[in-house]
């Protein structure tokens, strides 16, 4: 990767704004990361990114319950960018461990569903898989670890 | 499966069991109150205009229907709001406790890695409880579902053992079970009971010697009674009714648990139409007795439904 990765994090808890840059932190990712705290301001950044030659975002990390515009309406919007943005990677980051998110989150073209999890490593794996998926993404997978990796992580276990 | 009350024509409204018993005038907000209503002067009513009777009737049940089922569409929200929300905050505090004392390094007390050490303990049991009053709402509001069929109890036990094969291994313990018979159950609902009546044994069994469940079956007319026998601590006679209380513990918190899942037991082995008590003394173990109405009317040979069971 020869230039910073550009994130734009959609997030409503400052205690996982903060875990997020910690686990970009301690897996050495060289970014750029822009948060919005509400759906309506990410989607604002995403209205103003869309067309543009160079776009401004090559990672979304989406939470799903965002005030004002939920995570899955920002997903659709970056779906339907005219440009190279359409095509960014998303990563849910949720707690929301309900089959019928996950399912519809697939659907509509999230490339990751990451199940916030409740102790502090196996948050910072986040760094880890977005490294994974980026490397994917500029065809420098070096490891060959995501050639076995499931782009949309194992299914949970409750019910629908 | 019980039927609060049926009409003449066969309809049958389901209640959930903890509203049946409570009287005709409460349930105005449902419309139920008319059905009852024209129920009682079924007499005069309907030998007056029989037509217009049905009529209301239909339009009365269809009301009732619709209302219980925004009950339990309401419910699985709430159910849902409660395994999330609830659970976030507790996910904070985990991680933040562990940052905390990471945070600190060496530096760290004895005494403040004793207090993360009560924080996080109090996260879990706090996920327990969340857990456990959500599988008790299910049991409220959920209809057992009869409808795949008898089933064998022997194979909800043997799952609810599988569940708890490395915590019995690493006890000692031993289940000793004879062959259950096959009733007409919710498979799912009845392994939970099994489950929660194992872990109570584990809970309560005395330090001096090995635990032994013995789980044995005994047939009176038309009922079919379950023995689950520990060799465990035992329990005052007195308290055989309070164990299947809401939160109602004998033990303090050195004994785990949240004082749930004896309720549960009970609200599902009565959701089945059969009952649940406790026996026992202190010191010589406790016995579960399980009644539940047979399935058929054999005297004998459960193997060839057993099979039947078995082939789904």
């Amino acid at each position: 990767m020869s230039r910073a990765l550009r994130i734009l994090l959609a997030e409503d808890n400052p205690g996982d704004v903060f875990l997020v840059r910690e686990a970009l932190k301690r897996h050495s990712l060289e970014h750029e990361l822009t948060v919005a705290k509400d759906g309506q301001s990410a989607w604002q950044l995403i209205e103003a990114a869309d067309g543009a030659l160079d776009p401004r975002f090559d990672l979304f990390l989406l939470d799903l319950n965002l005030p004002v515009r939920p995570g899955l309406e920002l997903l659709g919007r970056i779906r339907a960018c005219k440009g190279d943005m359409s095509r960014a990677l998303v990563l849910i980051l949720t707690s929301s461990n309900w089959n019928h998110d996950r399912r519809t989150a697939v659907r509509d073209g999230a490339d990751y569903y990451f199940l916030k999890p409740s102790t502090l490593d196996a948050f910072l794996q986040l760094g880890a898989i977005i490294r994974e998926l980026w490397a994917a993404r500029c065809g420098t997978a070096s490891s060959g670890r995501l050639v076995g990796m499931r782009i949309i992580c194992d299914e949970g276990t409750n019910p629908t | 499966m019980s039927t609060p009350w049926t009409r003449d024509n066969g309809t049958v409204v389901k209640l959930p069991r903890d509203r049946q018993n409570q009287r005709s005038d409460d349930w105005n907000h449902s419309g139920l109150r008319v059905a009852v209503r024209a129920g009682d002067g079924i007499g005069s009513a309907s030998r007056a205009n029989p037509a217009n009777h049905e009529t209301e009737h239909a339009w009365a049940l269809e009301r009732a229907n619709e209302s219980l089922r925004r009950a339990n569409r309401e419910l699985e929200e709430f159910a849902y709001v409660a395994s999330h929300d609830f659970r976030e905050p507790l996910r904070m505090i985990n991680i933040y406790s562990e940052l905390l004392i990471q945070e600190c390094g060496e530096a760290v007390s004895e005494r403040a890695r004793e207090f993360a050490g009560h924080i996080l303990s109090s996260v879990a049991r706090m996920e327990q409880l969340i857990a456990d009053v959500l599988q008790y709402s299910q049991t409220i509001h959920e209809e057992p579902n009869c409808e795949a069929g008898p089933v064998p109890l022997s194979r909800a036990l043997d799952q609810a053992v599988a569940v708890f094969r490395d915590r019995l291994d690493a006890a000692g313990a031993e289940v000793e079970a004879s062959e259950l018979p096959v009733v007409l159950a919710d498979e799912v609902q009845m392994g939970i009971v099994f489950q929660n009546l194992i872990s109570n044994a584990l809970k309560y069994a005395d330090p001096d010697r090995a635990l032994r469940i013995g789980v044995w079956p005994e047939r009176r007319n038309d009922v079919w009674t379950i023995y689950f026998a520990d060799n465990g601590i035992g329990l005052e006679p007195q308290f055989a009714e309070r164990i299947f209380g809401l939160f109602k513990r004998l033990h303090g918190r050195d004994v785990p648990g949240t004082g749930l899942g004896l309720a549960i037991c009970r609200r599902i082995v009565e959701r089945h139409g059969g009952s649940i008590r406790a026996e026992g003394k202190p010191g010589s173990g406790a016995t579960f007795v399980l009644s539940l109405k047979a399935w058929s009317h054999h005297e004998s040979g459960f193997a060839d439904i057993a099979s039947r069971g078995q082939s789904r």
